[in-house]
């Protein structure tokens, strides 16, 4: 039986709908779960969770698109990378978590139909081989999160592998390395991990790896010769922030070397009106939500303009007193803000989607890019 | 059915919630027609105890009139008011009916029985949401009921009222006491008091005092003036920054720009450098006008000022 970390040992009911009930996926989840009871679901009929059980585990087929753009708005600079949508919600514990205010029911559903995915996704990249594809799956659920039982991030680095004009970025807030030996290329994935002050990571962050285990494993994957990816997102004001995000960019180089890191995003915290009410509710001791947050362009909360800066400035400044350059970059901001921190904006990089390209697939221009 | 002598009925019981006034046709209509549904009572004693009718006992007594009576087999209060409850729901006419009412049993029965009560024999008079807030409300002391029935604050306030201790309570209760706050207002100041208490880790009592709220009140200001002082004050702690920059371009507008035909504001909350130019034309006359100091503001760089002003400040 597998030993599975504790925020999977809430888990304790397994629907599937009958359609992928002998699916590798479904199989290798009840192998995994063996004590748990299963639930199967004919077409049609629908999952009922009254209660809001975070600890049910849905296996669907899914109808929808798998390959997606990311959802971004046209008032912000959206770093355009396309996701790949294998599941919803997640088993970590966060407090400011966007996926709670999205997936109210709280289930944490996994498309467990592959092979439409495969087709899909070999439709799609197979049709345009001159095309680069920056993708990740970790916009809607945490990529490796519920890794030690679907092996759902293996299945499609061993499917990926067919395509090097597609990168694949794998973001976390957990330790999961499972998936390293089905790894064509190193240069076609693209370990990240979710970091924060470790004020945030105490308090806010439930049921994630520590700051120190989250490093440790970025450095195991650059020493096997992955480029990394980090993101401080969301940002988050309390007292002593200046301390904490010094703190947690100098340890980020303890462990890596500047050129170990692909990308490196910032994006201050924001959230639909929702999720403040459901933070407010849920995280009684979580105060940085009445810091001075407006409205902003886009109709979600965001910090006033001057105090994102300010700590955009100080995070930026510290991180390139590292050696960071243009690795750095904003998720969700308008280019005064890139201009007011990094004297830049998108433009002046070719856009920013063109850019992260540039960043993740550095060794090639898409002239290069032929199938193996 | 049986006909009694409306003296004979004690009408001064605590559980008729909603009767009303009597007045002059509801008077012709019982002297025309009598009374046409008897009204309903229960027997304590030698004495009969209204359960439900005041208003056709009221009427008769004023004819000189025998009242229909209807006898029912009901020996507490609770279960009279029940009964008045069954037969008068229709007549609920604003939360503040189901407020009084729902103080009545409140007082009376455990709080698993009061659950029940309003679960059950309330549901049909209220969604979940509101019986919700009438759960917050109840926490309130009743002195709060006044300020609901003078229309001075608004019912789904109460979430965020019932989250205050007595003594926050307490210093809140003449802001409502001496205004009528419209819904957006009294929103905008209770959530904004109460995230500046939680963000600063104070007792809101003691920020209203800081804030001198209260002294405000007494200021020789009309009701609306008065309101937007506590509003500004208010907002102006909630969100320092923006209402420092909102003061300073409001500043650099009364100084550099006076315009006549244009109105000129920053992006919305200053999150881009964008400003807009906003004209209302009526005629062609306004048109030529607004054009000319259109073209006086590109020509003499009039709106220089304001991106100096964003550059210093923003970047």
């Amino acid at each position: 039986m597998i030993e599975l970390p504790s925020y999977l040992n809430k888990i304790s009911r397994v629907a599937v709908d009958e359609e992928v009930k002998d699916s590798p996926l479904a199989l290798r989840l009840k192998q995994g779960l063996p004590q748990i009871p299963w639930e199967i679901l004919s077409s049609g009929e629908e999952l009922e969770n009254k209660d809001k059980e975070s600890s049910l585990v849905y296996l669907k087929s899914y109808k929808g698109n798998f390959l997606r753009f990311c959802p971004g708005t046209k008032f912000y600079r959206c770093c355009g990378y396309r996701i790949i949508h294998i599941g919803e919600n997640c088993p970590l514990n966060c407090s400011y978590c966007i996926l709670k205010a999205y997936f109210q029911d709280g289930v944490q559903k996994v498309w467990a139909n592959q092979e439409d995915l495969w087709r899909e996704l070999e439709q799609e990249f197979f049709s345009h081989p001159e095309k680069l594809y920056r993708t990740g799956t970790g916009e809607f659920t945490d990529s490796l999160a519920l890794e030690p039982l679907t092996g759902y991030s293996q299945d499609l680095i061993a499917f990926l592998g067919r395509f090097p004009n597609v990168c694949l970025e794998l973001k976390s807030k957990i330790v999961d390395l499972s998936w390293i030996d089905k790894v064509r290329r190193t240069d076609r994935v693209l370990p990240a991990w979710s970091l924060n002050a470790p004020e945030i990571v105490r308090y806010e962050e439930r049921d994630t790896a520590g700051l120190e285990d989250r490093l440790k494993g970025a450095r195991e994957c650059a020493q096997l010769g992955f480029r990394v990816c980090l993101h401080f997102d969301p940002i988050i004001r309390f007292p002593g922030w200046k301390q904490g995000y010094a703190q947690v960019v100098d340890m980020i180089f303890d462990y890596l070397r500047p050129k170990d890191i692909c990308y490196f995003s910032l994006g201050s915290f924001r959230c639909m009106p929702e999720l403040k009410r459901y933070i407010a509710a849920n995280w009684p001791e979580s105060r940085y939500i009445y810091d001075e947050y407006i409205v902003g362009l886009d109709g979600k909360l965001r910090l006033f303009r001057t105090l994102r800066v300010e700590q955009f400035r100080f995070i930026t400044d510290r991180l390139r007193s590292h050696g960071l350059g243009k690795q750095i970059y904003f998720c969700m901001e308008s280019d005064e803000v890139w201009s007011a921190v990094l004297g830049y904006c998108p433009a002046d990089l070719g856009g920013l989607s063109n850019h992260l390209l540039n960043q993740a697939f550095e060794d090639v221009s898409a002239k290069k890019v032929f199938r193996v | 059915m049986i006909k009694v002598d409306p003296k004979d009925i004690d009408c001064n019981v605590p559980w008729l919630f909603w009767s009303k006034e009597l007045d002059k046709i509801f008077l012709e209509s019982v002297a025309t027609w009598g009374v046409l549904q008897p009204v309903v009572v229960s027997v304590q004693g030698d004495r009969y105890i209204l359960v439900s009718g005041l208003k056709r006992v009221q009427a008769c007594k004023e004819l000189n009139k025998e009242v229909p009576v209807h006898v029912v087999s009901a020996d507490n209060e609770i279960d009279r008011a029940r009964i008045y409850i069954t037969l008068n729901l229709t007549g609920i006419k604003s939360i503040l009916d189901i407020v009084i009412c729902a103080r009545f049993f409140q007082s009376r029965l455990s709080e698993q029985e009061f659950s029940r009560f309003l679960s059950k024999e309330m549901a049909e008079c209220m969604s979940r949401r509101c019986l919700s807030g009438l759960l917050d409300w109840l926490s309130l002391s009743p002195y709060w009921d006044k300020l609901l029935s003078a229309g001075h604050i608004h019912f789904e306030f109460a979430s965020y009222l019932a989250r205050l201790t007595e003594q926050d309570l307490g210093i809140m209760y003449p802001l409502f006491d001496k205004l009528s706050w419209s819904k957006n207002k009294a929103k905008n100041l209770i959530t904004w008091l109460f995230e500046i208490s939680l963000r600063e880790d104070c007792l809101l009592s003691d920020l209203i005092r800081d804030m001198k709220l209260l002294e405000i009140l007494e200021q020789d200001l009309s009701p609306k003036d008065c309101q937007q002082r506590i509003l500004n004050e208010v907002r102006s702690r909630r969100y320092p920054c923006l209402t420092q920059l909102e003061t300073e371009f409001s500043g650099l507008q009364n100084d550099l720009m006076p315009l006549k035909y244009w109105r000129l504001f920053p992006e919305q909350h200053f999150e881009t450098n964008g400003l807009y130019l906003q004209s209302l034309i009526r005629d062609r006359s306004d048109t030529e006008q607004a054009l000319g100091e259109l073209q006086d503001l590109v020509r003499r760089e009039r709106l220089q000022p304001f991106w100096d002003w964003q550059d210093k400040r923003f970047s």
